[in-house]
């Protein structure tokens, strides 16, 4: 049905003067600077994989001679045969013969045995301890990575500092003052910016600048307009030739890997995965995620190696969990505790196999017992890599690792 | 208490997906019992999603027997399937008028978030989860928890007396129920035991049934009770506790009033929940007749939902996309992609919703639809036109000859203005209207449909 709209058709503009509010940097924190121009290969950068569901460290670091093993995973444990031999007595799952690959030319370094006191294994409460950093009856409201970004605030920051490859911003990622950003398609960022966020109405609009729902909404809308110039110019910069797995973590690692190449200054990235929950017919249904895993990495870091930057990466793959030891009748097995953690670069300290899986006849109800709190990986990434005081973002001094 | 326009808006809102202005208009003056009764009544019959009919090829158990060619015919067409269930039921409630009942099927298939294998399950799931949404909780309870899709997904239907698998009892008692910090590991397993039995089948049609050979009927201790407990029995003492009942207004609460939880106002809803053993009508009575349900602390302080936002933004602007994949993507994109949960968690909420990406798609979205998709022109977002691109291109059309129906008698300045409540509420006007005078405003051309843009586009359209 037409309805006359004549009455709506108008030619004038109404614009009025313009009121001069201060810029959207006295409505953010005191924690944000100008972008100092850094240039990105002079940046240690960290790459966060999340395997979410806890994936099976025992079946992906094979303790290939160990009989106990075999004893309590007669239906699913990987054959001898299959297994891809690290050294006498570990070796990789067939499914991750990158892995191999990277352990082969030194640069992979698996820790064993990573876990907390108090275990969890609740999917929410363990994946929310990782991320938080916290005691497992703690309940930490901020991210480890969201506290780095407060903790580096007084050095040269930028909005996008830390950056998550998805549309939802993970709790990790949360500080007390600083966020990371969330950018689902980096290189097609600034045709998502609405028409009306622009220069004019970030620094005359008169947001709220305090806690509330709407001060947040205005927030956000500013952090995320401030990075956009800069990430629009970097897309000019490089566009990868690799293949990549066409899948969801394919996809977030590639972008993670453009933004590296085209010489991105953020220091953190985080993707994520999923489909490791095995509880039943494991063998089958973690074939798809794994064969993505391997594809992933096997891109990621090929594509990184091609213009160097993999010399100032490094790269941590970890899961809220492992699983138990024993399979269940399902073929398959439930949620467990300690379980191994990958980091790979080329300038690990220590690469190979860190150190040994926890006593296969020496459990906690089931569950391998852990001998390295993940808070030290952390802890020695923060100090070592990150160069960030690690006892500001983690509240403790935990005793660092050697793998860097 | 007579409604004002700002509360009544403000029911409409939260109990629904919003109103059209002049539905709105005839509700001022009238009492919140008023309305919220007819708004009860509007929901009183359950329309159920008929996407596919349990006849349809991908209705049954997965066929024996296929080729390889057959198998993946076979997945293209349950994929297929999936997205008529998931489309039937999100284009339904763009027109909708049961709307009370739409919105707490999406807050109990959030809380009872499965992800289904086959797509006749997940149909019926949905409609078993809609049937008693408004009704009694335990029955909710006990007919989900017994639904073969949800057996399936939590791996109850391999739950056996010889070997207890727990991921059914866990998250029976973390998420369905109690919650965390309620019971132990120790409880867990034995809930298991408990719940040893509880299998589905198929004869024709899909069934639950209970399996006395694998069910474990010896005594079990659970929450402190010794008893030969089967899963029912599982069902009633954790209704018994009062943290259940916590458990579950906590949620509501959060869902229908506001991102801070109130402590004392959850306690005194829990109280009156368990009292009414459970009944969800009464608790959604309590909620909306509360007199701190219409303070200024509440009223337009709430982050919109994925779906107040899509629904809402779907309504007001009456988008059609005649493809189908741009309003699967447009759910990704607001983070509820309906019946595909992440996790057995559900979906994020509140603030989780908001950060620069997704909140720049939920400002961008409504000016390319206002730019380019109205008077028979077609909006594309985002993508790219390779079908094999992850992005998709989204795609579709508006009409806006209802909204310009309503504020047409009106002089220009009062139709903006009523315009202005209209989509941000009383508060946004403030705010709005000042902007006006700052000069923020610039419009040539049809003033009308680029002063609804820029509305659409504030921060403050984000709020309900």
């Amino acid at each position: 049905m037409k309805v006359n709209r004549r009455k709506f058709i108008q030619t004038t503009s109404v614009l009025g003067s313009s009121v001069l509010v201060p810029g959207f940097l006295a409505q953010l924190t005191n924690c944000t600077t100008p972008q100092r121009s850094r240039v990105a290969h002079d940046i240690n950068k960290l790459v966060v994989i999340q395997l979410s569901g806890g994936n099976d460290g025992l079946n992906s670091l094979v303790p290939y001679q160990n009989d106990l093993y075999y004893e309590k995973r007669p239906k699913i444990a990987i054959k001898k045969s299959k297994v891809l031999a690290a050294n006498d007595e570990y070796g990789f799952s067939p499914q991750l013969a990158s892995f191999k690959k990277l352990y082969d030319d030194g640069l992979l370094s698996v820790i064993n045995g990573v876990g907390y006191p108090n275990p969890d294994r609740s999917h929410f409460r363990s994946m929310d301890i990782w991320h938080t950093g916290g005691d497992s009856n703690h309940h930490v409201s901020t991210g480890w990575i969201g506290r780095y970004l407060d903790a580096k605030c007084n050095d040269q920051i930028n909005p996008h500092e830390a950056v998550q490859m998805s549309t939802m911003l993970s709790r990790v990622m949360n500080g007390e003052q600083m966020n990371g950003l969330a950018l689902a398609d980096p290189f097609n960022y600034h045709n998502t910016v609405p028409q009306m966020v622009n220069a004019d109405w970030i620094n005359n609009t008169p947001g709220p600048a305090d806690n509330s729902n709407l001060g947040f909404l205005y927030k956000t809308a500013q952090n995320g307009y401030a990075s956009l110039d800069y990430l629009k110019s970097l897309s000019k910069h490089y566009t990868s030739s690799i293949d990549y797995p066409p899948t969801v973590l394919g996809n977030e690692l590639k972008g993670i890997a453009q933004l590296i190449n085209a010489g991105n200054n953020s220091s953190v990235y985080y993707a994520s995965h999923t489909g490791f929950d095995t509880h039943a017919t494991q063998i089958n249904s973690i074939s798809w995620p794994m064969k993505v895993f391997n594809g992933g990495i096997n891109s990621f870091v090929k594509d990184l190696r091609s213009t160097g930057a993999l010399d100032s990466t490094l790269i941590l793959v970890f899961s809220e969990f492992g699983r138990r030891v024993e399979e269940n009748a399902s073929g398959g097995t439930d949620h467990g505790t300690a379980n191994c953690v990958f980091l790979i670069g080329n300038q690990l300290n220590r690469a190979g196999i860190y150190n040994d899986i926890p006593d296969l006849s020496d459990l906690d109800n089931g569950d391998l017992k852990y001998s390295i709190d993940f808070r030290q990986v952390y802890g020695t990434i923060l100090d070592k890599w990150l160069k960030v005081d690690s006892e500001v973002v983690l509240k403790q001094k935990f005793e660092h690792l050697q793998f860097i | 208490m007579e409604l004002s326009q700002k509360e009544a808006r403000h029911i409409y809102q939260r109990a629904g997906f919003g109103v059209s202005y002049s539905w709105l208009q005839s509700k001022i003056g009238l009492t919140a019992a008023e309305v919220f009764q007819e708004i009860k009544h509007n929901s009183s019959a359950v329309q159920e999603t008929n996407a596919i009919g349990l006849s349809d090829r991908v209705s049954g158990p997965y066929p024996k027997g296929l080729s390889t060619a057959e198998q993946n015919d076979y997945r293209v067409a349950r994929a297929n399937s999936f997205v008529k269930v998931n489309l039937t039921w999100l284009r339904s409630m763009f027109t909708s008028k049961s709307d009370l009942r739409e919105k707490m099927t999406i807050f109990w298939h959030d809380h009872f978030a499965f992800i289904a294998k086959n797509p006749y399950l997940c149909q019926d799931l949905l409609n078993t989860i809609r049937k008693d949404a408004l009704g009694d909780f335990r029955s909710l309870l006990t007919n989900v928890s017994k639904h073969p899709a949800m057996l399936e997904f939590l791996d109850n239907q391999r739950n056996n007396r010889d070997a207890p698998n727990e991921n059914f009892a866990r998250e029976f008692l973390e998420l369905f129920t109690l919650g965390i910090g309620n019971y132990s590991e120790a409880d867990i397993k034995e809930a298991a035991r408990a719940f040893t039995g509880w299998k589905y089948k198929f004869d024709g049609s899909w069934q639950y049934y209970f399996d006395h050979k694998t069910h474990d009927d010896e005594p079990k201790t659970f929450l402190g009770e010794i008893g030969q407990f089967t899963g029912d029995d599982i069902i009633n003492i954790t209704l018994n506790h009062r943290a259940t009942a916590k458990h579950l207004v906590t949620k509501v609460y959060l869902f229908l009033v506001s991102d801070e939880p109130d402590e004392d106002r959850i306690d005194e809803l829990a109280d009156k929940f368990y009292q009414s053993s459970y009944d969800i009508e009464s608790l959604l009575d309590d909620i909306f007749m509360s007199e701190w349900f219409y303070s200024d602390e509440i009223i337009g302080s709430k982050i919109k939902s994925q779906m107040e936002y899509l629904v809402g933004l779907g309504r007001l602007l009456r988008i059609e996309c005649p493809q189908d994949y741009p309003l699967v993507v447009m759910q990704q994109y607001v983070g509820q992609h309906l019946l595909n949960p992440p996790n057995v968690g559900g979906w994020p909420s509140g603030r989780e919703l908001i950060n620069s990406s997704s909140l720049f798609f939920r400002m961008k979205l409504p000016q390319v639809i206002l730019d380019e998709g109205v008077e028979d022109k077609r909006f594309d977002f985002l993508g790219s036109d390779d079908s094999d691109d992850f992005y998709y291109k989204i795609r579709g059309s508006a009409d806006l000859s209802n909204i310009y129906l309503e504020f047409s008698d009106l002089p220009l300045e009062s139709a903006l203005k009523e315009l202005r409540v209209y989509i941000l509420g009383q508060e946004g006007e403030r705010i709005a209207a000042s902007k006006i005078e700052s000069g923020w405003f610039k419009s040539e051309g049809d003033i009308f449909v680029e002063y609804l843009k820029e509305l659409l586009q504030l921060p403050e359209y984000q709020l309900c």
